[in-house]
């Protein structure tokens, strides 16, 4: 418990540092603050493990340091009460219609997102956590949990991309070297 | 050294986190909402119910009595498995179910009456399947987990003041700056949990799919053996007793597993000639959902599958149900993931209402989205309501409810004065609902579990007029 209470005070304190550094414009200050603040939240995260052990720990490190900058920001807020004269957007009934080019990008647009960055983003996992010398079940955790974030970056690319033939092609050619690696060797 | 993304690959970002932001908008929003719900679903299971004692003193002979009953009460047989969910410090009262069937259990062994939470099913499920078959459901909630990795990846990149205005929150008049400062602020500083959410989200839905090709990469295909290396492999026993003895595998594992809290049993294969008993039993130092001991039919132990002393990666597998739900560590817990889930539906709020206001006009889109964010918390409740009153199917009640807002909210041109309708009726239905529970429960209701809830809602009812009221010393109902 008096751990528990120390990580807390540890990672407040680790916060109101990063705000300080935040706040202020010297450099040198600046600088030395947000290392002290690192410190103090890898300090945080070691009473926190200590205290409840590596898992729930960590998880407990997280939850309050999110939360206690919530608390900081919410109330360190700026006030702006400048008199704005409210804007009343125009109404315009109805939806947009979009033409057919529009359609089309977005019908491809959403069935890569899905279907494409999906399927090369499990082929790709499977292909890169296998080369590594881990057992098989650590592979294959490290797959679940990293697999998302490759789904989440070809989705981002074929969102961010001007010109989508780009990402759909490269995926679309991981795709196919990957499978071809895990079913031909 | 100092570390910069260009202004074009920053544009791009932003572009790109739109794009995906409003594809997903209303279906993130459920899910995250519901979700947010969805960790206290213990304790709205037991509001819903609050007639049956919450008891932690079950002995092992109680259960057993309470399973042969089931026994008999099926005729000795059963399609499935039987499972006994145990009393838990968060829930505690036991349940026995089979084949689609479920009962609770008094603390003496008796099967009190059949378990029904129709309310806290219709949230559960709006968040794991939105209310879709559960196959279909699952998987397309999973790849919002996808998506929701996209949208932080994108938002990562797209934000180029995340250090400049780190701690800025900017409240007042200008509505449009402190969503943005909202969203960028919950976002930034909750990113770990976020991220945390969409990785362990994705797994309850896709995960077979990334088994599968894990089975014809390493295991040449052969499915089976995965899964005996995750799950453990299945055990063979025959010529068992037709009624098995839970009461000595629950002994037994009080003996064996003393700092352990047991929180289920199977018997797998029931009434079946190779029936056993698996024991499933939560580490309380650990994120694993249970270690699973295995028993014969006699009650004799057998073996355990091994994920508390197992490979890590065997551990972080099983440590996804807890991670995802933050149902781990003291009741307090619930609180901080309930915030933390909330502020990820304020996040994903916020995100449309910025990309909304941006577009310089307003039509059919803003009224839906006004439609779907205060209608979803209205149309649970009235939900909620009929289903005490009337008990109506609360699915049905949900979707006609929502559809008539939606409607509603299309025939009126003035959002504003839409807006703040919809706030006064879900305040008001805040207030009615806890009434009601009150009334239809009484003097049930007296017990702490549903004090809590029905204190919340009542005090949910109070932030809702709060922030109405701010909306009005704004001038919003003038306009």
């Amino acid at each position: 418990m008096d751990l528990s209470i120390a990580a807390s005070v540890a990672s407040a304190l680790a916060i109101g540092l990063f705000y300080l550094a935040w706040q202020n414009n010297h450099v040198a200050f600046k600088r030395i603050a947000k290392l002290a603040a690192l410190a103090l939240m890898f300090a945080a995260l070691f009473l926190w493990v200590e205290q409840h052990g590596p898992e729930l720990g960590t998880c407990y490190a997280v939850v309050a340091f999110s939360l206690q900058a919530w608390g900081w920001i919410y109330f360190a807020r700026q006030r702006i009460d400048k008199n704005i004269k409210r804007v009343t957007l125009p109404f315009v009934g109805g939806f947009a219609k979009p033409n057919a080019a529009e359609c089309a990008n977005t019908i491809v647009k959403v069935a890569a997102c899905i279907g494409l960055s999906g399927v090369c983003a499990m082929l790709v996992t499977v292909v890169w956590t296998t080369t590594l010398s881990l057992s098989k079940v650590n592979q294959i955790a490290l797959g679940i949990y990293t697999m998302p974030i490759l789904w989440g970056a070809a989705v981002y690319w074929l969102c961010a991309e001007n010109k989508l033939w780009r990402p759909v092609c490269i995926l679309s050619v991981l795709s196919g070297l990957s499978y071809l690696f895990i079913y031909s060797v | 050294m100092s570390f910069s993304i260009s202004p074009s690959v920053n544009k791009s970002a932003l572009k790109s986190h739109a794009w995906i932001g409003l594809a997903v908008s209303v279906l993130m929003y459920w899910v995250c909402f519901s979700g947010t719900l969805s960790v206290f679903s213990q304790e709205l299971l037991r509001w819903e119910q609050p007639h049956i004692m919450d008891d932690l003193s079950y002995t092992p002979s109680s259960i057993q009595t309470a399973y042969e009953r089931f026994f008999a009460m099926k005729d000795g047989t059963t399609e499935g498995n039987i499972v006994l969910r145990l009393p838990t410090q968060d829930l505690p009262r036991a349940r026995i179910s089979a084949d689609g069937e479920a009962w609770n259990i008094s603390p003496t062994g008796e099967l009190s009456e059949p378990s029904n939470a129709p309310i806290t099913d219709l949230i559960v499920d709006l968040h794991t399947a939105l209310h879709l078959p559960e196959d279909i459901g699952m998987i397309l909630v999973s790849m919002l987990g996808a998506i929701l990795s996209a949208l932080i990846i994108s938002g990562l990149i797209a934000h180029r003041r995340i250090f400049k205005d780190a701690f800025r929150l900017r409240t007042g008049n200008n509505e449009q700056l402190t969503q943005g400062d909202l969203h960028n602020r919950m976002s930034v500083w909750g990113l770990p949990f976020h991220l945390m959410i969409a990785l362990t989200g994705v797994y309850f839905g896709l995960a077979s799919f990334l088994t599968s090709v894990y089975a014809d990469a390493i295991y040449d295909g052969k499915k089976l053996d995965l899964f005996a290396d995750i799950y453990g492999s299945s055990i063979q026993v025959e010529h068992q007793p037709k009624v098995a003895n839970m009461a000595r595998a629950l002994s037994e594992i009080r003996r064996m597993e003393p700092n352990t809290q047991p929180v289920f049993i199977t018997l797998e294969n029931a009434t079946k000639d190779n029936q056993y008993i698996l024991l499933g039993s939560q580490h309380l130092d650990k994120l694993i959902y249970s270690e699973q001991y295995r028993f014969d039919s006699h009650g004799n132990y057998i073996d355990k599958v091994g994920y508390s002393d197992g490979e890590a990666g065997q551990q972080a597998i099983f440590s996804v149900y807890r991670i995802h739900f933050g149902h781990f560590g003291p009741e307090a817990m619930k609180i901080f993931f309930g915030l933390m889930g909330f502020a990820l539906t304020i996040i994903s709020v916020t995100g449309i209402n910025l990309w909304l206001a941006k577009r310089q006009k307003q039509d059919a889109l803003n009224q839906l989205w006004v439609g779907f964010v205060w209608g979803t918390p209205i149309a649970f409740i009235c939900a909620a309501l009929f289903q005490f009153i009337l008990a109506i199917p609360t699915k049905a009640v949900f979707w006609l409810a929502l559809l008539v807002i939606l409607s509603g909210v299309l025939s009126q041109k003035n959002l504003l004065k839409t807006h703040l309708f919809l706030l006064n009726l879900l305040a008001v239905l805040l207030i009615a609902l806890p009434t009601t529970h009150f009334v239809v429960h009484y003097p049930d209701a007296l017990v702490p579990n549903s004090i809590a809830i029905n204190t919340a809602f009542i005090v949910f009812a109070l932030c809702v007029w709060r922030y109405r009221y701010s909306r009005v010393r704004k001038g919003w109902d003038r306009q």
